[in-house]
């Protein structure tokens, strides 16, 4: 095995390189979030598994307790961006977020 | 779901995701490759397995205060860009030993012993093809990191692989890299594994273990 050796021992060192390579992605800062959700409206994007059924409309419920001028836009309006139809269906989000006027949104269920 | 998250969230649209407590280290990870802060509200355990009371019980206690921090209170945390060596660089020097325990505190390896990726044994490798190192096959996106030559040389030597393979290995990559092959998917629930079967006269060149005596 190829190496540098301490003269000190005999064990071999072993000079190693950097096994990662370059990251590929631009980092982007978080969107600023919205501290009163009245008047705003929020979109529900569901990968259609998880029990999203049950969890969405309570989530929604939950919310609009605490601000009852929040909209919600339901998930079946953006469809299943989860699947064979990943590309096309996320390709389509941003024009439907913006018909919608979209302000904040839930996405899930990764479980 | 998470790559939608992002989307949304890099177009100034701030987001709240849904996330079982059994996945949340998947989701740090997916999230780092993402490039983006991401907020997380916590199912506790796993939605499918609960009664309805207690689903409603987890949702209105745990998820939806969270879900609704992430969208209200402070923006989540940056990922945290750090300063990185540069493709090729060494960057430790130590024993068998003191490698593989290097290797593994950085997360650098899956738990399994690695071979030493000197530059000796890396470059034996990049004899095998004619292609420069620094081509680029595509950014993988679970950590958003590129595939390179170099670094399926690196990958290959510390696999065990011998150098010779080294045109498997890209043939290898190239096919994960095919869109179609939707390598972002591995990893998911269901999961699954790539099985690579080589064929042909290379077979018999790199004096592959096959057949029977």
């Amino acid at each position: 095995m190829a190496g540098a050796r301490d003269s000190s021992n005999t064990e071999a060192r072993y000079e190693v390189l950097w096994p990662l390579s370059r990251r590929a992605v631009r980092e982007a800062k978080a969107a600023p979030r919205l501290p009163d959700l009245n008047g705003k409206t929020v979109a529900e994007l569901w990968d259609v598994i998880f029990r999203g059924e049950t969890i969405y409309p309570l989530v929604r419920e939950y919310i609009q307790a605490r601000f009852p001028g929040v909209r919600f836009v339901g998930y079946s309006e953006f469809g299943n961006f989860h699947g064979a139809r990943e590309h096309e269906v996320t390709a389509s989000l941003p024009d439907k977020l913006r018909a919608h006027k979209t302000d904040a949104a839930i996405v899930g269920i990764g479980a | 779901m998470l790559r939608a998250a992002a989307l949304v969230e890099k177009m100034g649209i701030p987001t709240a995701s849904i996330i079982g407590s059994g996945f949340l280290k998947q989701a740090d990870v997916i999230v780092k490759g993402l490039g983006v802060p991401l907020a997380i509200g916590v199912y506790p355990g796993a939605p499918m397995v609960d009664s309805e009371a207690e689903l409603r019980r987890k949702v209105e206690e745990e998820l939806a205060p969270g879900l609704l921090r992430g969208l209200t209170g402070e923006a989540p945390r940056e990922t945290g860009a750090v300063s990185e060596p540069a493709p090729g660089e060494v960057v430790f020097r130590g024993t068998f030993d003191e490698v593989q325990e290097h290797f593994h505190r950085q997360l650098w390896t899956d738990g399994l012993p690695v071979v030493p990726p000197t530059r000796e044994r890396v470059d034996a490798f990049l004899r095998f093809t004619d292609r420069k190192p620094d081509e680029v096959l595509r950014a993988i996106p679970q950590e958003g990191r590129e595939a390179s030559i170099l670094s399926i040389a690196v990958t290959g030597a510390m696999a065990g692989c011998r150098p010779e393979y080294m045109p498997v290995l890209i043939a290898i990559l190239e096919a994960m890299c095919d869109p179609k092959y939707r390598v972002e998917d591995s990893g998911s629930t269901p999961g699954w594994e790539p099985v690579v079967i080589v064929n042909g006269p290379i077979v018999k060149q790199l004096d592959f273990n096959y057949g029977q005596t």
